[in-house]
């Protein structure tokens, strides 16, 4: 292969850039450290207005696939409800979910002196506003606290949805994602960073996190590489979904819907996968700067991913279609049939 | 070399109203199908009397920053030219399309209406776009097509520019030869 562009030496691979990108967004140790402390505060206010309760973590602090900068947390609590005075054809959420949000503001108030509790109008959690950023700049850290009751008899427990309760099962949901982090020696949470922070730079992310995960949970089976477990995901996602909605991984919950249209979903899916079996192509044929410049089109954003210089990809893209052109002819003149249906071997022309 | 083309509209002559393959969904489907899973909302269409439009909003260049628009013109008629005469060149007209994109930029490879020369209708089918390809193979070219313009200025243009993609005889250097 030739260029006039210069490389740069060495030239990084697909995986090397994924590495690179992966660093650049992963959650650091001191924002984690941060968050845990103000998870284990919020904890240990609900362990102390409901004695006898479970406490369980869920999302990326607990499924170890944060993103920084880490501004929210989620965590539950299992009120023991041994008379089953709460449920579906019983009391509603409220009255636990204001014991709750009293007892953080009280618990944390001489801690975070600005914190703002909200209940009203929430269809799930209590939400924590903590009103102290982790950095200046930073949006500010809240938390979604879920206030649950056991479903006698049967998996998993009952949240709130407004004034009534859902079936769900976020404690199996955990176990799942660590399972998998185990079974995949953490190619994981590795991969399901990078996929998140795809879905965040879209006009409209196509799939909430906990759906990246729900889908990853199926076909992530073993440690890979990155490149090889986007390439995987994507394909596997965009064919799932093109099926129906995905099922609650845990099989007790509704099945897990698209914020926009499936159909949409499904060719943003299908576009991803196919611009990155391009850089993969392209990779493979030699032309490195084309190859790293699809997968930060994939992506979308200089700061995780930088795109390479404008001038270096036209000059290798204008040796490609060079190369590509003198095959072509040669075909020609061997009476090869030239192109194919995806490509007709074309000659540029004017009247 | 070739003088870079000069914008002109070639004449359009206007049979009656009435079915035309711009009309059959039987054509159209196929032709949009692959380019509406690909681009979605991005592709518009619009049909005005015998002309179908498309919209991309935005091709990939490689090689630029911005996503580049192009607009695909299916003629229900063959179009004729005082000068040039059948502006389809024999060919359908469904296969002839007229293909606009960064418009006004100096090429080597334009219509006198500024449309793309993308392919040459003199060449065998298989080195020719044709419908039954879809829009979304035409539109791959349109990009390529581009970074072949990008890459002749780069390299110094009319003063013996690079012109990487295949190239075909004009066809004024063609009827000059002879």
């Amino acid at each position: 292969m030739s260029t006039t562009a210069a490389l740069p030496d060495p030239v990084p691979s697909l995986e090397d850039l994924l590495e690179q990108a992966r660093h650049r967004i992963e959650v650091t140790d001191p924002e984690l450290d941060e968050a845990r402390k103000r998870r284990n505060a919020i904890a240990a206010a609900l362990r102390q207005e409901f004695p006898g309760c479970r406490i369980y973590f869920n999302g990326s602090l607990a499924h170890g696939d944060a993103l920084t900068p880490l501004v929210d947390i989620d965590l539950g609590v299992v009120v023991p409800d041994p008379q089953h005075r709460h449920g579906p054809g019983g009391r509603g959420p409220r009255e636990l979910q204001d014991r709750a949000a009293e007892a953080i503001r009280a618990g944390l108030k001489p801690l975070y002196g600005d914190l703002r509790v909200e209940v009203e109008g929430r269809k799930r959690s209590v939400l924590v506003r903590f009103r102290d950023p982790v950095r200046p700049g930073w949006a500010d850290f809240t938390a979604d606290v879920i206030v649950a009751i056991d479903n006698p008899g049967l998996p998993g427990l009952f949240i709130p949805r407004y004034d009534t309760w859902d079936r769900s099962h976020p404690e199996k949901h955990t176990d799942l994602v660590l399972a998998a982090i185990e079974r995949t020696k953490v190619s994981f949470p590795r991969a399901i960073r990078l996929l998140k922070h795809w879905a965040r730079h879209l006009n409209e992310p196509p799939l909430c996190s906990w759906h990246i995960k729900a889908l990853a949970l199926d076909c992530f089976t073993r440690p890979t590489t990155m490149l090889d477990a986007l390439q995987v995901w994507f394909t596997y996602a965009a064919e799932a979904l093109n099926q129906g909605d995905t099922p609650d991984p845990a099989h007790v919950g509704p099945g897990i819907k698209t914020p926009q249209s499936r159909q949409e979903t499904v060719r943003q899916l299908a576009a991803a996968a196919r611009q990155l079996q391009e850089a993969i192509t392209l990779e493979r044929e030699g032309w490195h700067v084309l190859a790293h410049e699809e997968l930060a089109k994939l992506f979308g954003d200089p700061e995780m991913l930088p795109r390479p210089a404008l001038s270096v990809v036209r000059a290798e893209e204008a040796a490609r279609l060079r190369a590509r052109s003198v095959d072509d002819r040669r075909r020609a003149l061997s009476s090869v049939t030239t192109g194919s249906a995806a490509r007709p071997a074309v000659r540029s022309w004017a009247p | 070399m070739t003088t870079p083309c000069t914008q002109r509209r070639p004449v359009v002559r206007w049979p009656p109203l009435g079915p035309w393959y711009g009309t059959d969904p039987a054509w159209r489907i196929p032709l949009e199908a692959r380019a509406r899973r690909r681009f979605g909302s991005a592709l518009h269409v619009n049909q005005v009397a015998r002309q179908l439009r498309y919209v991309l909003d935005g091709v990939d260049v490689r090689g630029r920053a911005e996503r580049v628009p192009v607009r695909v013109v299916f003629w229900a008629d063959p179009r004729w030219d005082p000068e040039y005469g059948d502006l389809n060149f024999g060919l359908r007209p469904q296969d002839y399309p007229s293909v606009y994109a960064d418009s006004g930029a100096l090429s080597k490879h334009r219509m006198p209406d500024d449309g793309l020369c993308l392919y040459c209708p003199r060449d065998p089918p298989e080195r020719r776009w044709q419908a039954e390809q879809g829009l979304d193979v035409l539109f791959d070219l349109v990009a390529e097509h581009l970074v072949a313009e990008d890459w002749w200025r780069d390299s110094g243009g009319e003063q013996g520019g690079e012109w990487v993609l295949d190239e075909a005889p004009h066809v004024l250097a063609d009827r000059q030869a002879r």
